[in-house]
């Protein structure tokens, strides 16, 4: 009885705390010393009025006799002890037994090492995953492979032929000393990124889409310079609400003298680099509905004729890579278009009326649903605020490409968001919108609206895209959305209960849970 | 020091070798090396050329880099397989040191032998000449 055995080991201890004999210890018991040297050795039992005159003599916690701590205690060192790290270790049950007994501060202090060993090779294999595929370190190392090899080389020809021409050696002599100072400059490089920003990403530090995210959500997604320059821009180009997006994008192409042409199987790779070349000609996908091509259109625009604002609002945002500049500055050009295409007050107002019916709106300015929902994020002009609205964007890996928690739901930042969330649910239903009132533990309720969308891949073979879009508000403002018509808010029962991230959760009764929470 | 190679059947007959190699200085002290040995020396910076050399004059051997622009070794060493009339020709790959998945990847799709980089120069030259079952003069 490996609770029983554990007691033994108490009860000697105790009584070596006291500074008694086994004798002295027996007479206060009122049992034989031969008896007590059994129950020391776990050869007889100690029942319970001997655990009473026990607490009562020696002031002991009658809780800390009932063996539960010990059984755990053993039950974790044993599972330590299983590790491979022991090999052939092969420890009896029995010795565990005894060592638990004898010292269960040392065991709680093995417990802890050994934990925190675990911790640690969990980190290295994170570390050594995220070197291994590290783009710089592995191009850095093919040119040191490089280098080291025509160093090598020409050394050894030097040092095997002693009677090479002048010339020659000359030669040779010369491309050593050239390597070695490229190979100087490029160990400096690498000391730099081992020491400097080169490793962020290791210190757990924010990604370039994490930087965007984080100065989008200090501005509200509310950019109120942009605008004014979207409404100047319509104005320019003589723009009224029943234009329709091509002639918006024609109108707008030939005011900023921005030649737009259309190829097919042009992927959107290319084209992201020519948005940012800021160049006065644009190669669109025959592919694209027209809604899309006037967003490029405007989004280029801004990048040509507002490089100043542009410029001003990267300086504010503080953003400390080359990527997250490069990303900030396509957010603000996506704005400029956003609101090019769908102008604040307008946009706002059939919002209202429409009961921010995404599809409608979408039809009514020609846009796609995801811009919609994008749009619909942005309206909080001081004064005349929307409805606030979280909204996510998921792939079918789960992971979270876009999001902003103008409601107030917290997104999460690093891993997948609650798998009870209808946004993964979405990609099961294609093409069809989704509903969901989502309960969140502490009692916050969210109307969720999602659905899939599918971005097609230029002709045979090309691999398609699949996202999840989502966009809700808290349920205060339900009733301004026609997604709230039917749903019984009050009913708890067919509220889903939700969380943000397992690790993060209290449910802990969920079936679907992936990660044992950290909340206790 | 030098030393030919040869068919032991006079310099005429010297034995030829195809360096593929977009690293300059690397050609240069491969090709030092080869012709050094007795070999006689072609050059192919990519693996296009690599084949367009092969096509006009079939090499006894071909030194063959992994990691080049276009086309990569393998892609160039399993059509050079893949060709009965270069069944003859001997291939050995120019690996990364440390990739042991390069290698395995490179002796499955039909090379000879492979070195890693950074190799030995006078490892190299005697590898080719035992690949060929060449003599020294």
């Amino acid at each position: 009885m490996p609770r029983q055995a554990m007691l033994g080991n108490k009860v000697r201890r105790l009584r070596n705390e006291h500074g008694l004999t086994q004798v002295a210890m027996a007479t206060q018991l009122g049992i034989s010393p031969s008896y007590l040297n059994l129950i020391e050795h776990n050869q007889r039992a100690l029942n319970r009025p001997l655990l009473l005159k026990l607490s009562e003599r020696f002031q002991v916690d009658l809780k800390s006799f009932s063996g539960n701590e010990e059984a755990r205690l053993l039950a974790d060192i044993t599972e330590l002890f299983s590790d491979p790290l022991f090999g052939d270790l092969k420890l009896r049950h029995s010795e565990l037994n005894e060592l638990v007994g004898a010292a269960p501060a040392v065991c709680r202090a093995i417990l802890t090492l050994y934990r925190s060993y675990r911790n640690v090779s969990e980190d290295i294999r994170g570390l050594s995953e995220h070197l291994a595929q590290d783009p710089y370190l592995s191009e850095s190392s093919h040119q040191l492979l490089t280098l080291l090899t025509s160093i090598r080389s020409f050394a050894e020809i030097l040092h095997d032929n002693v009677d090479l021409a002048a010339d020659r050696r000359r030669q040779f002599v010369g491309v050593l000393v050239k390597e070695s100072e490229k190979l100087t400059e490029l160990v400096n490089q690498l000391f730099d990124f081992i020491t400097g920003d080169g490793l962020r990403g290791l210190r757990g530090t924010d990604s370039p889409s994490d930087e965007v995210i984080d100065a989008v959500h200090r501005a509200n997604n509310h950019f109120p310079e942009f605008e004014v320059a979207a409404e100047r821009a319509r104005q320019e180009i003589g723009a009224t609400s029943s234009d329709t997006p091509e002639a918006l994008w024609t109108a707008l192409a030939e005011h900023c003298g921005l030649t737009v042409t259309f190829g097919a199987g042009d992927n959107g790779a290319a084209r992201a680099d020519e948005f940012d070349a800021g160049q006065r000609g644009l190669r669109v996908s025959k592919n694209l509905p027209a809604g899309s091509v006037a967003f490029q259109v405007a989004q280029q625009v801004a990048l040509i004729s507002m490089p100043g604002l542009i410029e001003r609002h990267m300086e504010q945002a503080v953003l400390s890579t080359p990527g997250a500049r490069k990303m900030y500055r396509r957010m603000l050009a996506g704005y400029f278009a956003g609101a090019v295409l769908m102008p604040y007050r307008p946009f706002r107002s059939a919002a209202e009326e429409l009961r921010h019916d995404i599809d409608l709106l979408a039809q009514s300015f020609g846009t796609s649903f995801e811009q919609v929902c994008h749009r619909l994020t942005t309206l909080q002009r001081p004064g005349d605020e929307g409805v606030p609205f979280h909204f996510m964007r998921v792939d079918i890996a789960g992971n979270i490409s876009k999001r902003f928690n103008g409601s107030g739901l917290r997104i999460p930042r690093y891993g997948g968001a609650c798998p009870r969330w209808n946004v993964h649910a979405t990609f099961m239903n294609p093409g069809r919108i989704d509903r969901q009132i989502a309960r969140l533990p502490d009692g916050t309720t969210y109307l969720n609206i999602a659905r899939h969308i599918a971005k097609p891949g230029d002709g045979f073979g090309a691999p398609d895209s699949h996202y999840a879009i989502c966009i809700g508000c808290e349920v205060s403002f339900a009733r301004k959305l026609v997604y709230a018509d039917g749903l019984a808010f009050d009913d708890a029962k067919i509220a889903m209960p939700v969380g943000l991230h397992c690790r993060l959760c209290e449910r802990h009764d969920c079936r679907q849970r992936a990660y044992p929470s950290l909340v206790r | 020091m030098t030393f030919g190679i040869s068919r032991g059947r006079g310099a005429d007959m010297a034995f030829s070798v195809l360096v593929v190699e977009d690293e300059a200085n690397i050609v240069d002290s491969l090709s030092f090396l080869m012709k050094q040995a007795g070999f006689l020396v072609q050059i192919a910076r990519d693996g296009d050329a690599a084949i367009r050399v092969m096509k006009s004059r079939v090499p006894d051997l071909v030194l063959l880099d992994v990691m080049l622009p276009r086309r990569d070794g393998y892609d160039v060493c399993r059509e050079i397989r893949e060709n009965p009339a270069w069944s003859d020709v001997k291939i050995m790959m120019l690996t990364a040191k440390g990739r042991a998945l390069d290698r395995h990847k490179g002796m499955e799709l039909g090379a000879d032998d492979y070195m890693t980089k950074p190799f030995s120069t006078r490892e190299i030259v005697a590898r080719a000449r035992q690949l060929l079952g060449a003599e020294e003069q």
